[in-house]
Formats: structure tokens, C-alpha cells, sequence
């Protein structure tokens, strides 16, 4: 078969250079941070290692190293249970254990902070019973951030384990009964699915090096909250830039892991019967076994939270404590998340188009560049963004000083414009995968036939691709708008003065503990959360491969 | 003389830096007829049919249509302008409009009434009353590939390329599917030009057959011309169910290990040949001081296949419709009874 596809490359100059743009755009922070590792400061650097730079790099690397642990056992666990075995409440797990997505790191860890710290009730229970020194689970330690944050990141791992082992189907793991070997995970089900498992993995560790929320709920310092706490509470932007830095070189590292065990994962869906067929059936002791267990991950990484939420909601409503301002924190979300929205996903159509109808290699490498975003923490994208806005904002300054003697002030720096910039980064690679895998399900054999009967290009697009893409541009749009919603570090850092997002509410009141206060917006965020998580359960249904979000 | 309604001139088509997908193809294709591309999967076939509908320029050579020059190094028209029906290997049906919207999608700058007119038509021409207002996905195989053919007839195009038009069936469905598709066809009344890897497909539905092979056009014939006198080993291979035997042409006779023929007229003038050997032609018997061994016997259809080889190491094959009384390892003698003599010229290596 010849490539297909490939249709005439006349006028197409303009969609490149549009494409182009776009990556140029996007790649343009990461740059600006790459462009402070180049000049890097030694003094700065002298005085960072001096201080935090060990404690940082130490603690990002151990919370990496549990969470990583924790949350692949869980999720490959979970995923192996629910693909091979059969006990009460199977289906219904199958699909319920992905819905600890929806909680972001940051609103368990302050669920959990107010349930199990010094003064919640856990630990007021265990003293009244036990006596003053009982002991308690506290969550501000290095193994409850460990905990909290695997409770809701082992469904990336979950996800694609599952998805991998639900490609094998029944035939390999028959093949493994038939030569001797009863309970196949180790020398087959998990060799298989290593790649996919790996996947997931990186997904997880991705956002457990960008969380800012979590950590700092439950006094952790990694890089995020250093960043923040240099660049708002020193003011040193200089060193909040090389923090950034290090922070890019781990997420590079995550990123090539990331790279490599997708490059080997290979998804094909066989049409076969499921390997939950090909297993003996468990005992029913140990079937109850394992319905404890779905079903105790599902309470405290999904039930426990949410429940919490809207009982100390419901506790803050009649205590007329819910937050007076809350009409208009979720008006400046949602208008953020659409601003966003509209912005990613024209950038995502440009790149997705671009890429369909000139195809170049150079094209190719453009649309990859501008679909790295997802594995840049939102810190180092706010600090990039920050150096570009406050860059321009000096030249744009001089200029209109030198031309009308007006001294501008900062135009850039602390606009929306500058959030908007720094969610485009971010995620126009969640947009921009959904329209292209909805983009490639259009055959080039649907072009072709409309353009034979007499389809001009213009027609082809509003008659063929518009109808047909409606869904899948729906989809990235709830995508982006509720990552939007959950967005913290990048928010925090570059939202302009006295506007305050459900985001940025959360975390002011949980930083003074007031747990109830918090948990309107918290719940708001978390019900939104859900939006893409049935979406992914359904895409999940219907056997396509899971993307990140 | 009416103008040729396809006519390519010495059209080649590379893609990236392998060999020609198509090489070299001089094709002329008169109004009404109905002519077949056959060759294997990989000849250029399906390139030579994307190139007349325009979805890819030739590097060189020349397409008319209708006498109007529609690609050679200047000119370029888009397929939208081409005027050219095409039914697609995958059928290509647009998943969310109807049949009639399918059908209906083609048919520009007419009035509601006169279309969907044309609409009704088409459906009834293809067997597809009353199914107007289903999706594609709530139709069978067959009617979806029915519906690709009404939406390429359905404008009044006078071509309709189809590629491979019923690969896509069960091998069950095909036999039914391809009378009805050549009736089909033949109503419209338009010039088609089908693509096909299937003989049965080719022989049946074509006036004429250009066989294709690694880019070039081998041979064009009437089907029964290309069955009768092959050009070429490759075509014999394609076209016939045959075998080859090594022989010497000295005169007027041909020489081969199980016996002397009379070389007909037209035969290569070169000593070293191949004698096509059809499967009907040759008998066997058992004859311990045979020139052959019995290798395998297959029963196919009502009779038996029988394979021999001979001492030459040449392999030839006999088809009887009586249970032959051979068994494999069993000598036999051959005899050859050649309804028409039919040499080629020996390939390097054969």
C-alpha cells in the first residue's frame, strides 16, 4: 500500500508555519528555564546547597522512591485481581478503583491531615482511650505522604496494568496452565504487562513530582514548595529559577524512563475471551480476601475522602462557616478553564491538522515538542512563563517610555493572559492526543471519497471532519477545564493579584488548618474531577488505550 | 472512432526510494467498458486506480479522461473535478449520514426533488429499497459495500474505479455478491475500472483484463484470449492452472522428456523454452518403467490432483475426476495431450 493520505501539499505552507507557532509557544518556558540552566548562578547555587539543596533533592527522591513502590504494588495488584480473578464485586470494582483519580493529591492530604493529625478526631479517640501518649497515624510524616499520595496516583498504574492485561487475553495464560503452571502472574501475566505497568508508573511519579499541594498540606518540602516559598517569601527569583531547574533534570529523567516503557508497551486489543476465563476460580476465602481489599482501597483512597468532604460541608453550612466568597471563586475558575480550554484546543487543532494534511517529519517533531507539556511540573512552567512575561514586560516598558514617556508598569506579569499561557503549556498535550486519536479514526479513505464526489476542502471539513470530531473535541475541552480546575502550583504562582481560584481558596484555608472552610471548594473540584474519570472509564470500555490527563 | 474514455500514456509512480509501484503503464479503456487490473497484491494496481482518480500525481506520463488531460507534468486536476465515481477497498462510507445521505453526497446543484429522485433510483438500481435511512454500521457487509457502489454511481460521473470491491466479503458471500455487482455495473451503463487480486472476480466481471505485475502491465487480452494463449510465464502463472516443462524447440518440433509436440505458430524463435502444461492436459497411468513418481495426491472439488515428478526434477501436475488407482511413490507413465501448443520464452533461472 503506498502512504495514503499524503494529500497535495499546495497551500499547506500556512498550517506548518501555524504548527510551528504553536510549538514555538509552548516550548517557550521550558526553554526559558533550560536557558537558566546554561547561565547558571554559582553563588546562587553555593548558598542553595548550603541550605536546602540536599534536603530538597534527598526528599523529592525518597517521596519518588515510596510513592513509586506503593503505588505500583497497588495498582498492578488491584489490576491483576480484577483482569484474572473472579470474586464478589468484581465488575463493579473494575471500574470504581479508578475513581481515586478524581481526588487531587492535595484535597486527600488534607482530608487525611484533619481525620488523623494531632487535634482530629482519630487521634483525640485513641488519647481518650489509650491515655496521653497513645499512639496515632500521623500523616505529616514521610510514610503518610508516601500513603495519602499512592492512594489516589495508583490509578495511572491501575489503568494501563489493566489495559495491558486485558490485551493478552485468555491464550497465553491457557498456554501457561497447559504446560504446568497454575498461577501464572509471575511468568506470564506480569512479564507481559511490564511495559504497560511501567507506563503507568512514570504517569504516577510525573505527578508526584509535580504535586505542590499535597506536600505542602503535609509539611514536606520538595522543589515545588521551595520554589514557591523562595520566589513569595524571599522574593529571590533568581534562585527560585535554578530550583526550577533541578526540578526540570528530574522530571527529564522521568520523562526518558517514561519515553522508554512506552516505546515497548504495545497494546493490541485482541477480540478474545478475557483472562479472568483461562484462571482457576479462587477459593472463597481468598475471594473474600481480595474483595476486602479492592474494597478497603476504594474507602480510603475514594469513599473515606469524599465522605469527609461533604460532611464537614454539610457541618459548615450550618455553622454558616461555607465561604461567603464562593460564587465568584467558581465564576473565576470555570472562566479561567474556558479561557484555557478554547486556547489549547485551537493550538491542538493547528498541530493535530498540521501533522494530517502536510504530515512532515519536521511537522512531527513539532507537534512532539508541544506535547512534552504534560511531564513538566506546573512550577517550572509558572517559573518559565514568569521569566518570558516579565522579559517582555521590560521591553514592552522601555519601548512605550522611550516613544511616550508613560511608564508602563508590569502589563504581563500577574495577568490572566500570563495563566492562560503557562494551562496552554501545560495541557495542550491532553487536548492535542484526543483530537488527534479522534482524528486518526477518520480513515484518509473518508477524504478521498468525499473529495471524488466533488468535495471541495472547505466542504470536506464542514460536512465530514466537523461532525465527526464533535465528540472528541468534547472531550478534550472537559479534559482541560477540569485539569485547569485542579491546577495548583502553576495557579499559585502566577495568578493575578486578588483573583482566587477553588484551587488557590483550597489551599489558603487548609494552610490554617481551617479543614471545614475548605471542603466546599474541595468537593466542587473533586465532583468536577469525576467529569473525566467516567470518560475514561467508558473510553476504557470500549478497549482504547488510556492517555494521561 | 469514439474518443478512449481512460487513457494513461507511459505513467510511473514512485513513492519514497524503492522501486516503481508503477512503472511504464500505457493503458486505453473505451466508453462503456468494464475493464479489470488484475495481478497479485503489491503489482501497482491499486497506485495506477489512485492515480487516475487524482489522489496521487504520476511522476511522468500522461492521464486523460474523456480526451482531457487531467495529469502529466503541467497539469494537476484535484479529484473533486475529475468526475470520477470510487468505490474503496474499505468502502469509506461516511459513518454518520445515512444511505441516502451517502448516496445523496455527490449530488451538487440539484434541485431536492430531481435528488433525491437520482437517490431512489440508485437504491432500487442496487437493491437497497428501504433502507435509505439506516447507518452504515446497521448494515451488513454486503449492503454496506452495495452502498459504496450507489454513492460512486449515484452523480452523473462517467467512470467508476473500484478498488478491490469485494475483498472485504466472506469468500462465502463473494460468489453472489460479484454477479450481482457486474449487473450492477453494466446498468449504469458507465466506464469501470475495477482492481482486483481475484481471478474469479477478474474473468467474470471484465470485458477486459490488463494483468499487472511488479509495476508493468504484463499482458491486456479478452478473458478467454489472456486463458488461452499467455504471454508471458507470469501471466501463465496468474491466469491458468499450470504447470511448466523445460523444453527444446529445433524447427518446427519442440522436444520435452515425455515427448515431441509440433511448435505452433508464434512461439519464441529462441531454442530454450517452456511448454505450458494445463492440469486437464495430462494423463497418467501406472507403469513401473514411467518417467515419473507420484509425489502427493490432493482430492480438490469433484476429482483428484495428482503431483509427479520427473526425472528431470521438473514438476507437473494432472487433475482426473475418476479416484485415480495411483498411490504416492508409485511410478507412473505421463502423457500429454496439448489442446493448444503454447511456448514462452524460459525466464533466467527457471
Amino acid at each position: 500500500m503506498p502512504a495514503i493520505g499524503k494529500a497535495r501539499r499546495q497551500n499547506l505552507g500556512g498550517f506548518s508555519a501555524a504548527a510551528w507557532l504553536v510549538a514555538v509557544v509552548v516550548a517557550a518556558p521550558v526553554l526559558a528555564v533550560v536557558w537558566n540552566l546554561l547561565t547558571p548562578r554559582w553563588e546562587v547555587w553555593q548558598h542553595l546547597a548550603q541550605t536546602m539543596l540536599f534536603e530538597l533533592v534527598r526528599n523529592t527522591a525518597l517521596l519518588l522512591l515510596g510513592v513509586g513502590l506503593l503505588a505500583g504494588v497497588l495498582g498492578t495488584s488491584l489490576a491483576w485481581l480484577v483482569s484474572a480473578h473472579r470474586f464478589p464485586g468484581r465488575s463493579f470494582f473494575e471500574w470504581a478503583l479508578v475513581l481515586p483519580m478524581a481526588v487531587p493529591a492535595y484535597v486527600i492530604a488534607f482530608v487525611f491531615a484533619g481525620l488523623f493529625g494531632y487535634t482530629g478526631p482519630v487521634a483525640t479517640y485513641l488519647r481518650a482511650a489509650f491515655g496521653p501518649d497513645a499512639f496515632f497515624p500521623d500523616v505529616r510524616t514521610y510514610p503518610g505522604v508516601v500513603v495519602v499520595m499512592s492512594l489516589v496516583l495508583y490509578p495511572y498504574v491501575y489503568l494501563l496494568a489493566r489495559a495491558g492485561f486485558a490485551s493478552l487475553g485468555a491464550a497465553p495464560f491457557e498456554a501457561a496452565r497447559s504446560l504446568g503452571s497454575r498461577h501464572p502472574f509471575w511468568r506470564v501475566g506480569f512479564p507481559l504487562a511490564r511495559p504497560a505497568i511501567a507506563t503507568g508508573l512514570a504517569l504516577a511519579l510525573m505527578e508526584t513530582l509535580a504535586d505542590f499541594g499535597a506536600v505542602s498540606v503535609l509539611g514536606y518540602r520538595t522543589f515545588t514548595t521551595a520554589i514557591y516559598r523562595v520566589w513569595f517569601g524571599m522574593f529571590d527569583r533568581v534562585a527560585a529559577g535554578q530550583l526550577a531547574v533541578a526540578l526540570m533534570l528530574f522530571a527529564v529523567v522521568l520523562l526518558s524512563f517514561e519515553r522508554w516503557a512506552r516505546g515497548r508497551a504495545r497494546f493490541v486489543q485482541r477480540h478474545g475471551r478475557p483472562a479472568t476465563e483461562a484462571l482457576p476460580p479462587l477459593s472463597s476465602a481468598r475471594a473474600l480476601v481480595a474483595s476486602g481489599f479492592c474494597g478497603g482501597v476504594l474507602f480510603f483512597a475514594f469513599l473515606l475522602p469524599t465522605g469527609v468532604l461533604a460532611y464537614w460541608t454539610a457541618r459548615a453550612a450550618v455553622e454558616q462557616k461555607l465561604p461567603p466568597n464562593f460564587g465568584s471563586l467558581l465564576t473565576n475558575t470555570l472562566a479561567l478553564g474556558a479561557a484555557a480550554a478554547l486556547t489549547t484546543l485551537a493550538a491542538a487543532l493547528v498541530l493535530a491538522y498540521g501533522q494530517r494534511l502536510a504530515g512532515s517529519r519536521s511537522l512531527a517533531w513539532a507537534s512532539r515538542i508541544a506535547g512534552l507539556g504534560y511531564a513538566v511540573p506546573g512550577s517550572v512552567i509558572a517559573v518559565g512563563v514568569l521569566l518570558i512575561l516579565s522579559g517582555a514586560d521590560r521591553a514592552l516598558g522601555r519601548l512605550v517610555e522611550r516613544t511616550t514617556g508613560v511608564e508602563l508598569g508590569l502589563v504581563l506579569t500577574g495577568s490572566a493572559l500570563g495563566l492562560v499561557f503557562a494551562y496552554l503549556v501545560r495541557f495542550v498535550s491532553v487536548a492535542f492526543y484526543t483530537v488527534e486519536a479522534g482524528l486518526e479514526s477518520i480513515a484518509p479513505s473518508l477524504d478521498e471519497a468525499a473529495r471524488s464526489l466533488g468535495a471541495t476542502p472547505r466542504r470536506l471539513l464542514s460536512r465530514i471532519h466537523a461532525p465527526l470530531l464533535k465528540g472528541s473535541v468534547l472531550t478534550a475541552s472537559i479534559l482541560v477545564l477540569v485539569d485547569v480546575m485542579k491546577e495548583m502550583p502553576a495557579t499559585m504562582l502566577i495568578r493575578p493579584f486578588g483573583t482566587d481560584t477553588l484551587a488557590v481558596d483550597v489551599w489558603q484555608r487548609t494552610a490554617e488548618s481551617m479543614w471545614r472552610e475548605a471542603s466546599l471548594p474541595a468537593l466542587t473540584i473533586v465532583l468536577a474531577g469525576l467529569l473525566p474519570v467516567i470518560l475514561l472509564v467508558r473510553l476504557g470500555r470500549r478497549g482504547q488505550s488510556v492517555l494521561p490527563s | 472512432m469514439s474518443v478512449p474514455q481512460i487513457v494513461l500514456e507511459s505513467v510511473r509512480k514512485r513513492f519514497g526510494a524503492g522501486a516503481a509501484a508503477v512503472d511504464s503503464l500505457s493503458l486505453s479503456i473505451e466508453p462503456g467498458e468494464t475493464f479489470a487490473l488484475f495481478g497479485p497484491s503489491g503489482c501497482g494496481k491499486t497506485t495506477a486506480l489512485r492515480l487516475i482518480a487524482g489522489f496521487e500525481r504520476p511522476d511522468d506520463g500522461r492521464i486523460r479522461l474523456g480526451g482531457r488531460i487531467v495529469a502529466d507534468g503541467d497539469v494537476d486536476v484535484p479529484p473533486e473535478e475529475r468526475r470520477i465515481g470510487f468505490v474503496f477497498q474499505d468502502y469509506a462510507l461516511f459513518p454518520h449520514l445515512t444511505v441516502e445521505g451517502n448516496v445523496g453526497f455527490g449530488l451538487r446543484g440539484v434541485g431536492s426533488r430531481d435528488k433525491a429522485a437520482r437517490i431512489g433510483e440508485v437504491l432500487g438500481l442496487s437493491r437497497l429499497q428501504g433502507l435509505g435511512h439506516r447507518f452504515p454500521h446497521e448494515l451488513s457487509g454486503g449492503q454496506q459495500q452495495r452502498v459504496a457502489v450507489a454513492r460512486a454511481l449515484a452523480p452523473d460521473f462517467p467512470v467508476v474505479l473500484l478498488d478491490e470491491p469485494l475483498s472485504n466479503l466472506d469468500a462465502s458471500l463473494r460468489g453472489s455478491l460479484r454477479a450481482e455487482l457486474h449487473q450492477i455495473l453494466k446498468a449504469s451503463g458507465k466506464t469501470v475500472l475495477l482492481v482486483t487480486h481475484d481471478r474469479e472476480e477478474a474473468f467474470e466481471m471484465a470485458d477486459r483484463i490488463g494483468v499487472m505485475s511488479g509495476g508493468r502491465l504484463q499482458q491486456v487480452g479478452a478473458p478467454e484470449d489472456l486463458h488461452r494463449r499467455p504471454a508471458t510465464e507470469e501471466v501463465a502463472r496468474l491466469v491458468c492452472d499450470a504447470c511448466f516443462l523445460p523444453a527444446r524447440r529445433s524447427g518446427h518440433s519442440i522436444s520435452t522428456e515425455i515427448g515431441a509436440f509440433p511448435a505452433g505458430a508464434g512461439a519464441p524463435a529462441v531454442e530454450d523454452v517452456i511448454l505450458l502444461v494445463r492440469e486437464d492436459e495430462v494423463s497418467i497411468r501406472r507403469d513401473d518403467s514411467g518417467e515419473g513418481v507420484v509425489e502427493n495426491r490432493v482430492f480438490r472439488g469433484p476429482g483428484h490432483v495428482i503431483h509427479v515428478r520427473l526425472q528431470s526434477g521438473a514438476a507437473i501436475r494432472c487433475r482426473r475426476d475418476e479416484t485415480p488407482d495411483v498411490a504416492v511413490g508409485e511410478r507412473v507413465k505421463v502423457r500429454l495431450e496439448p489442446r493448444v501448443i503454447v511456448l514462452l520464452p524460459r525466464n533466467r533461472g527457471a
